[in-house]
């Protein structure tokens, strides 16, 4: 698929190598029976899990965890959801919903219970079809808010609608209860907006260079032009007047016709009621960037490290657009650049001169590839792991500072040799030492140290970090770094990450994980 | 016909490459020893982004002299053929050829990386060790996913449930 919204200042290209009927490219992957197991979206991954009869088990991406349980026949009869919560870094267990079925009525589920048995929702049943829903609580421990919707469906099927008693709308968004539904031919919920529209910032001609940030489709335009893009409806969206905006348009207008609501033309709105819809629902659009957000935006946009032509970065890289996130405008006004990320990580992580790598690996040095920039993303970030380096070369012979954020905690290793051990796959030795944050903005995070030198002990002086670093207590005493946001716990380069071998450059590697799991660093340090 | 003659011709640079190959065990350098899990994952990288789409990427495993178990070294064959085919997500699969050599004359195994039919480089595994690939961190670092990948490579291949 490729479609492209130079009007509305999106690019939403989308495309795809297929080969036996699957998607060949990186991240995603199928199991033997042709499933797809993982699916990669932008710099997110979706992972599904299914039990031995093929059923969808569990479904997890960066964000939410959600849980299936079936009975012996096969019908689902459990649904557990996680999310993470983005403030405290922890994963929220939602309410399990429990499903009780209908053995007269062919197994169909007619109640939804909450775990302690309060009723979230029932079925009415017509002929053959289910006609009403009837939400009795809004979550586990609200107040009683009871609910009635009437559910109207046409005769193929295709287009889905909920009034309340009063024969109103029931729900006009997308994706709540109620929310209407537009099929495409082969069953797929297209909804009944773009999903590629999302909001953006409005243009400020004060800064104009910010444009670059908005991908170079950012139209000069005024706010409002702008404002009827984001506010039309698909059908009146470049590429969509065909399938897609007939289906909407005509599953609205039957449902108009219903209710007895019926207009004329293609649209069943007026232009002015659209624009008193839009007055009444006004967009939540990001808050203004502050001048010191704004100076740095003008600084990444004069760096020219993005690609204003294709949102990618300028290296040609193949990973450039999903290490990126594709397009700039989607990303978080506090989301570093991939250059910027890796210079926080240094100044945290290492001394003066330091150099680190989440994505793009400056440091290989064999052979050919000799002092070349190397896309390493395997090894790095989606591993959950950053390399620091001495300096820009790695140079084996440079003794710099490495330190941990403030507010780590030292990890006592269980091993009997302390931090030191010899890997048990290949017999190489090295050391590795555990710190993690209990509070503060890096709560739940746990940072695995390799290579850390300035150690002493055990069999190759790797076991314990120096007694200038941490105490008997195991309380971190070591110097703060010039920012005095990071304490020192030892010297880049330890065991097995020194720089003596020709190819390999002196440095420390970083296992970050959050909650048990490993996570990209960036997301942890760079608001990716 | 012209599918045939690639096939051909594949096997024409194959069979050259071996023949180069297994003649050439004293011209591994006496003094190479294991360099480590980082080093091997580098080389291995190097060796695809050289062989890119259309070469073809030969790996000939030698026992070294210490390897009491037989099948130590097609183990660390397979660990190398699975992470460059498996455990890299890059777009592109290389096409990757196998195959056993005759011992590495010295005391530590060895899997020769051939690009373009010339040597790329040797890595070293000590006695009876597998080839260190892949993650190079401590299991306690690893999670749910990271066990996973593991699994792609030896010694956790067949036993992945129990990391």
């Amino acid at each position: 698929m490729h479609k492209s919204d130079p009007k509305a200042g999106q690019n939403f290209d989308k495309t795809f190598d297929y080969d036996n009927n699957r998607i060949e490219e990186a991240g995603w992957t199928y199991d033997e029976d042709g499933r797809n197991v993982q699916n990669l979206s932008g710099a997110e991954a979706l992972y599904r899990t299914f039990n031995a009869a093929g059923r969808l088990v569990r479904t997890r991406s960066d964000s939410a965890d959600f849980r299936t349980y079936y009975d012996g026949d096969g019908d689902e009869i459990k649904r557990r959801t996680d999310t993470l919560n983005d403030e405290t870094g922890l994963w929220d267990a939602q309410p399990t919903k429990y499903y009780i079925r209908s053995r007269v009525l062919g197994g169909r589920v007619v109640s939804e219970v909450w775990a302690n048995g309060k009723k979230h929702r029932s079925f009415v049943k017509g002929i053959g079809n289910q006609t009403a829903v009837q939400s009795a609580y809004a979550s586990e421990t609200a107040q009683l808010n009871e609910v009635v919707l009437f559910e109207y469906s046409d005769a193929s099927g295709m287009s889905y609608r909920t009034t309340n008693k009063l024969g109103e709308h029931a729900a006009t968004g997308d994706g709540g209860e109620g929310s209407p539904i537009e099929t495409d031919p082969l069953g797929g919920n297209i909804g009944t907006y773009t999903p590629f529209i999302t909001l953006i910032e409005p243009f400020d001609p004060e800064y104009p260079e910010l444009q670059t940030y908005n991908n170079g489709y950012f139209p000069q335009s005024n706010f409002s032009s702008l404002y009827a893009s984001l506010g039309s409806r698909i059908a009146d969206l470049p590429g969509f007047g065909t399938n897609w905006g007939s289906f909407a348009e005509l599953g609205m207008a039957q449902y108009e016709e219903r209710l007895g609501n019926s207009r004329a033309g293609r649209g069943f709105l007026t232009n002015e009621e659209r624009e008193a819809r839009r007055r009444r629902t006004p967009p939540t659009f990001r808050a203004p960037a502050s001048p010191e957000e704004r100076a740095r935006l003008r600084a990444l946009a004069a760096t020219g490290i993005f690609d204003s032509e294709d949102g990618d970065n300028d290296d040609g890289s193949v990973w450039g657009a999903q290490a990126f996130g594709g397009n700039m405008a989607n990303q978080a006004k506090d989301k570093l650049s991939q250059q910027e990320c890796d210079k926080k990580i240094a100044g945290h992580f290492g001394g003066e001169g330091a150099d680190a790598a989440t994505f793009l690996d400056l440091k290989i040095q064999l052979g050919e590839f000799k002092g070349k920039t190397e896309e390493r993303p395997d090894h790095l970030y989606k591993s959950g792991t950053f390399h620091i380096y001495t300096d820009e070369q790695g140079s084996a012979d440079e003794e710099v500072g490495l330190y941990v954020p403030n507010g780590a905690q030292f990890v006592s290793p269980s091993r009997k040799t302390a931090g030191e051990y010899q890997d048990p796959i290949n017999g190489e030795w090295k050391n590795e030492f555990v710190f993690k944050y209990n509070s503060g903005p890096y709560s739940g995070v746990s940072l695995y140290l390799v290579h850390v030198a300035g150690t002493y002990g055990g069999d190759h002086g790797g076991a314990f970090l120096g007694r200038e670093f941490i105490n008997s207590a195991g309380r971190l005493i070591g110097s703060q770094n010039a920012a005095k946001i990071s304490t020192q716990i030892g010297f880049i380069g330890g065991l097995a990450g020194e720089g003596k071998v020709e190819g390999l450059n002196r440095h420390t590697h970083v296992v970050v994980k959050r909650n048990g799991k490993r996570i990209d660093p960036r997301k942890v340090f760079c608001g990716w | 016909m012209r599918g045939i003659l690639s096939i051909a011709y594949l096997f024409i640079i194959v069979c050259f490459t071996l023949i180069i190959g297994l003649g050439q065990t004293n011209k591994i350098k006496p003094d190479l020893i294991p360099r480590g899990c980082e080093y091997n994952n580098i080389a291995l990288e190097g060796a695809r982004k050289k062989a890119g789409t259309r070469s073809v990427i030969i790996l000939i495993a030698r026992p070294g002299k210490k390897d009491r178990l037989k099948a130590i070294s097609e183990r660390r064959l397979y660990t190398a053929r699975a992470y460059l085919t498996s455990y890299l997500t890059l777009p592109d699969e290389p096409t990757v050829v196998t195959a056993n050599g005759e011992n590495s004359g010295g005391l530590y195994g060895v899997i020769e990386i051939y690009v373009t039919g010339i040597l790329f480089d040797s890595l070293a595994s000590y006695p009876n060790y597998e080839l260190g690939l892949g993650s190079c961190d401590s299991l306690e670092s690893d999670d749910e996913d990271s066990r996973a990948k593991r699994s792609l490579l030896y010694p956790w291949l067949f036993r992945p449930k129990k990391i």
